[in-house]
């Protein structure tokens, strides 16, 4: 019976595995439960494939940008949050702005976590969403490179998507 | 959101990110976008599946298992973009899906007005919709689109035989209406490899029982016809009339390798379920196997 309390103890406190996970860009560590890191797919296949060292290296994702993919990926490893805790959470994630957020898809795409892949999306169709295209060009930057008469041509094909549109 | 060092932020993102992207927009952002220049005349173009809704819909890309599949929801608010859709359709799936196997699921919300006009317009929309995938497996067609198929079709031969094509199912297909009828026994018939075919019927009894004495006396099934593979037939929402009945005769009577034939009555059919089932026991069935189920809820 002496015994008892300690093996309770084991039971309810197992030894947590982590991860360091390390920005190549600004070189910043990050350590994370095992758990939250296996999110991502790209790591797990690492992990499981035995390719991982003590430390992970994170190509071109910034310090900063991986402090929200592990803040996203800790959010979503927490068994007791609330499906609208989540909705919460990951909307303050991507509140922001333009740029950080193409840098957060471009990550969610090579660390392959479909769920911020999605929110991350979303952020941005919604930040375009009935936008007339000469704003999404400038918001995005994008060149115009039709000549009049080409860009007369494509819209209408399809005119009716064009409709109520400068 | 200002984009104030000009750089292009978006143009270059890897494909499969712009076509997340593009399938949470609405599907006439969706289609705008390709006037932002010419890298994205076309990029809109490869997403495979098109979901229209009431607020003229969405774009997805496949997220099925398989690759090559197309789906395709139907859902169109407007006369022009029924015809602009119905072409852009038509052009993807010739361009796409001409040489691989491939699996379309359809559907089609119209509304009456909607339906007329493309009563009007004469073509064949069989041969247009299917006639440039002879490599289709699978067919789903959800609401309308056997009416949708319906229009405009001519008799005689038809354009290709579909040689893959194994699974077809076709819901809510009206039996009072004879081209519609035809164009199932016209891709049912050009399926030599059909394994599985699920018919829901439409559930509007009154209208049924009012057509049946439709001048079809059976003349329209082809006497040679058989279906070497056909095994498993699913009938739901079945209220019994003339030409329904035909219809499971038909295929009982040609089906040697048969195994299930399952018929389910419409909810709104109730006393005439009895006679359905003394009609169905005088049916001649070429497979000794086949077994009919009769389902009641």
């Amino acid at each position: 019976m002496a015994s008892a309390p300690e093996n309770e103890k084991n039971a309810s406190a197992p030894e947590k595995k982590t991860l360091t996970l390390k920005s190549m860009i600004n070189n910043e560590e990050f350590v994370v439960d095992e758990h939250v890191a296996l999110q991502s797919v790209t790591i797990k296949n690492m992990v499981d494939s035995d390719c991982a060292g003590d430390v992970i290296p994170v190509p071109t994702i910034s310090g900063e940008i991986l402090a929200l993919v592990i803040e996203y990926c800790k959010n979503h490893a927490n068994p007791s949050a609330s499906e609208d805790d989540l909705k919460k959470a990951d909307a303050g994630i991507v509140a922001k702005d333009i740029y950080t957020l193409i840098d957060l898809v471009l990550a969610a795409n090579f660390l392959d976590i479909k769920g911020l892949l999605e929110v991350t999306s979303q952020k941005i169709a919604d930040s375009i969403k009935d936008l007339p295209h000469q704003d999404v060009r400038e918001i995005f930057g994008v060149e115009n490179d039709y000549t009049p008469e080409e860009e007369a041509a494509v819209r209408a094909e399809h005119d009716w998507a064009f409709e109520g549109f400068p | 959101m200002d984009n104030v060092l000009g750089r292009d932020l978006i143009s270059d993102l890897p494909q499969s990110i712009i076509e997340t992207i593009l399938t949470k927009l609405p599907i006439r952002d969706t289609v705008r976008t390709s006037i932002l220049s010419t890298k994205w005349r076309y990029k809109w173009a490869n997403l495979t599946h098109i979901v229209f809704d009431d607020k003229c819909g969405t774009l997805c890309n496949d997220k099925g298992p398989v690759k090559d599949n197309l789906f395709y929801s139907y859902y169109p608010c407007s006369k022009s973009q029924i015809l602009v859709f119905g072409r852009r359709i038509q052009r993807h799936m010739s361009r796409k899906y001409s040489t691989f196997g491939c699996y379309i699921s359809v559907a089609m919300y119209m509304t009456d007005d909607i339906a007329e006009h493309f009563e009007q317009s004469s073509s064949c929309n069989f041969a247009k919709f299917l006639g440039g995938v002879p490599c289709l497996e699978r067919l789903i067609g959800h609401i309308y689109f056997t009416k949708y198929l319906s229009i405009g079709i001519q008799l005689g031969k038809p354009p290709i035989t579909y040689s893959h094509l194994k699974v077809v199912e076709l819901y809510q297909v009206s039996f009072e209406d004879m081209e519609e009828i035809l164009v199932v026994l016209r891709l049912i018939v050009n399926s030599p490899s059909l394994e599985e075919l699920q018919i829901s019927g439409s559930s509007n009894v009154s209208a049924a029982t009012e057509a049946s004495d439709l001048d079809f006396g059976g003349k329209e099934y082809p006497t040679d016809c058989t279906f070497r593979l056909l095994k498993t037939v699913k009938m739901t929402d079945m209220s019994g009339v003339l030409h329904e009945m035909e219809f499971i005769k038909f295929l009982l009577r040609n089906s040697p390798v048969l195994k299930i034939m399952s018929i389910t009555p419409s909810v709104y059919v109730t006393d005439y379920r009895i006679n359905m089932l003394i009609e169905l026991l005088r049916f001649r069935r070429a497979s000794s196997d086949a077994e009919i189920t009769f389902i009641q809820d």
